[in-house]
C-alpha cells in the first residue's frame, strides 16, 4: 500500500485550498463586462491620507469619474503613513505598483531615483484639460490651471527639467483656535493683528481660567512654525545676504556671510530672532519640547488649550472631533515700530507663494497611462477639484475653484514680500545640516528655562556654533559635489539620445553651471575661513 | 483494488504534482535561455539607462554592445559613479578614460573632459588646479566641439572661484573675458556670460561689467527658459543699483508680464514701484 507522509498531504491540501480561495476571489472580483463586452480598464491609485473624510472624498470623485467612463474602474489604496515609505519601496522594487502614487520627498537621493519609477508628464500638462471645456479655464494648458502654475518643488523636478506630478490640494500652516473661547475671553471673534496683540491675548487666556494654556505646543508643531515666523520677522535683514540679486536668499548666501564675519549670534537681528523665539515658546504648554503633536491635539480638542499651531491637513480631523467652532489665523508678525521684535520684518509677508500639495505621480509600470492621466485631469478640473475640496475639507489646487467659507482663512497668502529661496532658504533653527540643528534644538530648553533666556541661550550656542556650521557646510559641499558628478554623467548620456533629449540636456547643463559656481564659491569661502 | 505490494525502499518516481512542478520549471528555464539569447541592447538603450542614473545596469548594457569607442566611453562613464564608489573604482574609471583620450576624436575629447571632471569632483582627493590644466589642454586643441566648449566653461568657472589665474585682478578678468572669443557657439557664449555674471555677483561686484554679462545672457535666453525669471530680476536689481532706470523698469515689467504667478511677483511689483527711492521701503 502506498502511503504518503502526512505533512506532504497537509501541505498539498493547504495549497489546493489557497488556490481555490484565490480563484474564488479573482472570479468574484472579475471585472464586470463593460460596454461593448470589453473588460474595464482598471486605474489604481495609492496615498497615505487617512485623515477624517479623505478616503470618502477620493471615493466620491472616483465614483463620479466612473459614471462618466463606464469602461473604467478606479480603485483606491490608502496605506498608513507610518509604513508608507517601506510599503512604497517594496512595491517599486517588486514592480507591482499602482498607476498613480502620492509621494513627497525632499531627500535628494530619492529625487534622483524619480525617473526610474515615474514618467514625466510634461507633454500632457502642456495640453488643455478637456474636463474644463466650456469653463473659464477652457483652452489653457493644464499646468496653468493650477494655483501655482502646476510648478512647485514636488511637481517639477529641476534637475530633470520635467513635470512629474500634479497636486490635488493645497495647504498652509496656521494657528487654529477655539472660536467660542475667543468670544468668551475677549467678547469678539477677531484674531490678533500683530505679535504684541497675540502676546496680550495669551495673557488674557491664562487669566481667563486657571490651567488654560494659550498654545498647545509640541516639539514638531513648534519646529514647523517657528522657523517661518523667524524668517518672516527677519526678511529685511536676510535680503541683505542675497548676493546674486534674485530676491531669493539661499542658505549658502546667508552662511557665507556668517563665515566672512558679517554677522554672529550677538548681531542685533539674531538677538531679535532669539527674543521672538523666546516669546513664542513662552506661550506654549509647559514642557512642550518633550510633547508629541498628538498630545497637543488632544489638549486642544479637550478645551485645555486655546489654540494649536498646525497644518491645514489636520483640519478635517479637528473639525470632526471638536465640540467647539474652530477658527484659524496666520501668526501675526511684529509691527514695524515694535522696539524688541519689529525692526527687521518686511510687511506684508508672503506665506511663500501659492503651492499645490498632495502630488500624484504616474508610474512607469502603469498599464494604462493615458487613462490614469485622464483620471488626474478629472480630479484637477474645476468640477472634480471642487467636489474633492468640498468632501475632504482640504483647499483646492485649481485656480478658480471656489473655496468654501470655512476654509478661507487657510488660503495661502501670495500677496506679500518673498525674499528667501523657497527650496533652499536659510532656516535659523534647521540650519544647513544636522550638527547645527542639533546644537540649536538640544539647547532650546535654556531659552525657556526660568533661569535661562536669550543671553543664556546665546552663551550655550556660541562655543560650538562655528564648528557645527563649518561641519554642516562642508558636508553639504561634499553631497552636492557627489550629485554634480552623477548629473554630469547623466547629462553626457543625454547628449547621445534624440534631438529633444539633447536640447533638454543642454538646458539642464546651463542650470548646473550656476549651481557649480555657488558650490565653488562656498568651497572657496570654507577654505579661507574654516579655522576659527 | 488496493495494492498489497510493500512500499519501495528506493527513490519514489515523481508523482503528478512534482511532474507539473518540473514542467513549469522547465518552461521557465527555456524562457530564461530565450531571453539571454535576445540581441544585445542597442547603444541608445544603454545611454538612456545611464541618463537615468542606473550606472550598474548601463555598464552591463555597454558591455553587451560589443567593441566600439562609443561603447568604451559609455562603460568608462558608467564606471565613474557605479556603486560602490571607491578609490579603486575611480582609478579604474580614470584608466579607461585615459585609454580613450589617446585618440583625438569625439569619444577621445569626451574622455579628456571627464578626466578633468574626475580630478575636480574626486570624492577623496579633489585637485581643482589639476582639473584646470586638463581643461586648458582640451581647450588648446581648438576643436570647439561640445566637450571643448564644456571644458571652456568649467575652466572659466574655476578661474573665477577656486583657482584664480596668474597676475592681478585686471589680468585675471581679461583672461576670463577672453574665453568668450574662443568659441563660435552661441549657447556656450550664453553660458559663459551666465557663469561670469553669477561669479561676479557672488563676489558682490555690482558694476557695469556684470550688468553687461547679465544683459548678454538675457538676450540669448528663450522666453520659455527656466533661467529667464531670475535673469530678469537680476538685471532689474543691478540696473537699479547702477542708476540705469530704463533697463531696470523694462526688466521688472517683463517679469511681471511674463510670470504673473511667480512667488516673487509682489516683491518685484514693490521694487518697480520704488524704483526712484530706497528699496525695500
Amino acid at each position: 500500500m502506498s502511503r504518503r507522509p502526512r505533512p506532504v498531504l497537509a501541505a498539498l491540501t493547504l495549497l489546493a485550498a489557497a488556490y481555490a480561495v484565490s480563484a474564488l476571489y479573482v472570479l468574484h472580483h472579475a471585472p464586470a463586462k463593460a460596454t461593448g463586452g470589453h473588460p474595464p480598464v482598471v486605474i489604481r491609485f495609492v496615498h497615505w491620507q487617512l485623515e477624517s473624510g479623505m478616503r470618502e472624498a477620493f471615493d466620491l470623485v472616483a465614483r463620479r469619474y466612473m459614471a462618466l467612463h463606464p469602461g473604467v474602474r478606479v480603485e483606491q489604496y490608502a496605506v498608513p503613513g507610518n509604513v508608507y515609505p517601506q510599503w512604497l519601496s517594496t512595491q517599486l522594487i517588486g514592480d507591482d505598483v499602482p498607476d498613480l502614487i502620492s509621494f513627497n520627498s525632499t531627500d535628494q537621493s530619492q529625487i534622483a531615483l524619480l525617473p526610474r519609477h515615474f514618467q514625466p508628464i510634461t507633454r500632457w500638462l502642456d495640453e488643455p484639460n478637456p474636463y474644463n471645456a466650456g469653463t473659464k479655464l477652457a483652452g489653457l494648458p493644464w499646468r496653468l490651471t493650477f494655483i501655482d502654475g502646476g510648478r512647485n518643488r514636488a511637481t517639477y523636478i529641476d534637475q530633470f527639467r520635467n513635470y512629474y506630478a500634479v497636486g490635488l490640494s493645497a495647504h498652509s500652516m496656521r494657528m487654529f483656535y477655539n472660536r467660542d473661547l475667543l468670544v468668551a475671553i475677549t467678547g469678539k471673534d477677531e484674531p490678533p493683528r500683530n505679535f504684541r496683540e497675540w502676546l496680550e491675548l495669551g495673557r488674557q487666556v491664562r487669566a481667563h481660567r486657571p490651567g488654560l494654556v494659550h498654545v498647545a505646543g509640541a516639539h514638531d508643531n513648534t519646529l514647523w512654525l517657528m522657523p517661518t515666523l523667524v524668517n518672516q520677522a527677519l526678511a529685511r535683514w536676510l535680503l541683505a545676504s542675497d548676493r546674486e540679486l534674485r530676491f531669493s536668499t539661499t542658505s549658502f548666501d546667508f552662511y557665507r556671510d556668517q563665515l566672512e564675519g558679517r554677522w554672529n549670534l550677538r548681531s542685533p537681528p539674531m538677538q531679535a530672532a532669539l527674543r521672538i523665539m523666546q516669546a513664542f515658546g513662552g506661550e506654549m504648554s509647559p514642557g512642550f519640547l518633550q510633547l508629541h503633536r498628538d498630545s497637543a491635539m488632544r489638549a486642544f480638542l479637550r478645551g485645555e488649550a486655546f489654540s494649536i499651531p498646525n497644518g491645514t491637513w489636520d483640519y478635517p480631523t479637528m473639525r470632526a472631533l471638536a465640540t467647539f467652532r474652530i477658527g484659524a489665523f496666520s501668526l501675526p508678525l511684529p509691527a514695524a515700530d515694535d522696539p524688541d521684535f519689529g525692526a527687521y520684518a518686511l510687511q506684508p509677508a508672503s506665506d511663500g507663494g501659492f503651492n499645490s500639495a498632495m502630488p500624484f505621480y504616474l508610474t512607469r509600470r502603469s498599464r494604462h497611462p493615458e487613462a490614469a492621466i485622464d483620471f488626474l485631469r478629472y480630479v484637477t478640473s474645476l468640477e472634480g477639484n471642487r467636489l474633492f475640496s468640498l468632501a475632504s475639507h482640504w483647499m483646492p489646487s485649481v485656480e478658480g475653484v471656489e473655496i468654501e467659507p470655512e476654509l478661507r482663512p487657510f488660503r495661502q497668502n501670495g500677496s506679500g514680500y518673498m525674499v528667501i529661496d523657497f527650496q533652499n532658504g536659510p532656516m535659523l533653527l534647521n540650519g544647513p545640516g544636522e550638527e547645527y540643528t542639533h546644537l540649536f534644538e538640544t539647547n532650546l530648553h535654556v531659552l525657556y528655562a526660568p533661569n535661562g533666556g536669550v543671553e543664556a541661550y546665546t552663551r550655550a550656542l556660541e562655543g560650538d556654533f562655528h564648528e557645527a556650521l563649518v561641519h554642516d557646510l562642508q558636508k553639504q559641499v561634499h553631497v552636492q559635489t557627489e550629485n554634480l558628478r552623477r548629473r554630469d554623467v547623466a547629462l553626457a548620456a543625454q547628449l547621445h539620445l534624440d534631438a529633444g533629449e539633447q536640447a533638454e540636456g543642454r538646458r539642464q547643463e546651463s542650470a548646473l553651471h550656476l549651481q557649480e559656481v555657488q558650490l565653488c564659491l562656498m568651497a572657496a569661502t570654507l577654505a579661507r575661513t574654516a579655522s576659527p | 483494488m488496493r495494492s498489497t505490494l510493500p512500499p519501495r525502499a528506493g527513490p519514489r518516481p515523481p508523482g503528478r504534482p512534482t511532474r507539473v512542478l518540473l514542467a513549469v520549471v522547465g518552461v521557465l528555464a527555456v524562457a530564461a535561455i530565450g531571453r539571454a539569447a535576445e540581441p544585445a541592447p542597442a547603444s541608445a538603450e544603454a545611454w538612456q539607462t545611464l541618463s537615468l542614473g542606473d550606472d550598474t545596469q548601463a555598464a552591463r548594457q555597454f558591455a553587451g554592445i560589443g567593441a566600439s569607442r562609443e561603447a568604451a566611453l559609455g562603460a568608462a562613464l558608467a564606471a565613474i559613479n557605479r556603486p560602490p564608489v571607491t578609490p579603486t573604482s575611480l582609478e579604474d574609471a580614470r584608466r579607461q578614460l585615459t585609454e580613450l583620450a589617446r585618440t583625438s576624436d569625439d569619444p577621445g575629447h569626451a574622455a579628456q573632459y571627464f578626466l578633468g571632471r574626475l580630478l575636480q569632483l574626486h570624492p577623496f582627493a579633489p585637485d581643482p588646479a589639476a582639473a584646470v590644466r586638463a581643461y586648458e589642454a582640451l581647450v588648446a586643441t581648438g576643436a570647439d566641439d561640445r566637450w571643448c566648449r564644456l571644458a571652456l566653461i568649467k575652466l572659466v568657472l574655476l578661474r573665477l572661484t577656486l583657482v584664480p589665474g596668474p597676475g592681478d585682478l585686471a589680468a585675471r578678468q581679461a583672461a576670463v573675458e577672453g574665453a568668450l572669443t574662443r568659441t563660435g557657439d552661441a549657447g556656450t557664449r550664453r553660458d559663459l556670460h551666465l557663469v561670469i555674471a553669477e561669479a561676479r555677483l557672488g563676489d558682490e561686484r555690482y558694476d557695469a561689467v556684470t550688468l553687461g554679462h547679465l544683459r548678454a545672457a538675457l538676450a540669448a535666453t528663450a522666453p520659455a527658459d527656466i533661467l529667464r525669471p531670475d535673469l530678469l530680476i537680476q538685471t532689474g536689481r543691478l540696473a537699479s543699483r547702477l542708476g540705469e532706470r530704463a533697463v531696470a523698469h523694462a526688466s521688472y515689467a517683463a517679469f511681471l508680464r511674463d510670470y504673473p504667478k511667480e512667488r516673487r511677483t509682489f516683491t518685484v511689483s514693490s521694487a518697480l514701484e520704488h524704483l526712484d527711492g530706497p528699496f525695500p521701503p
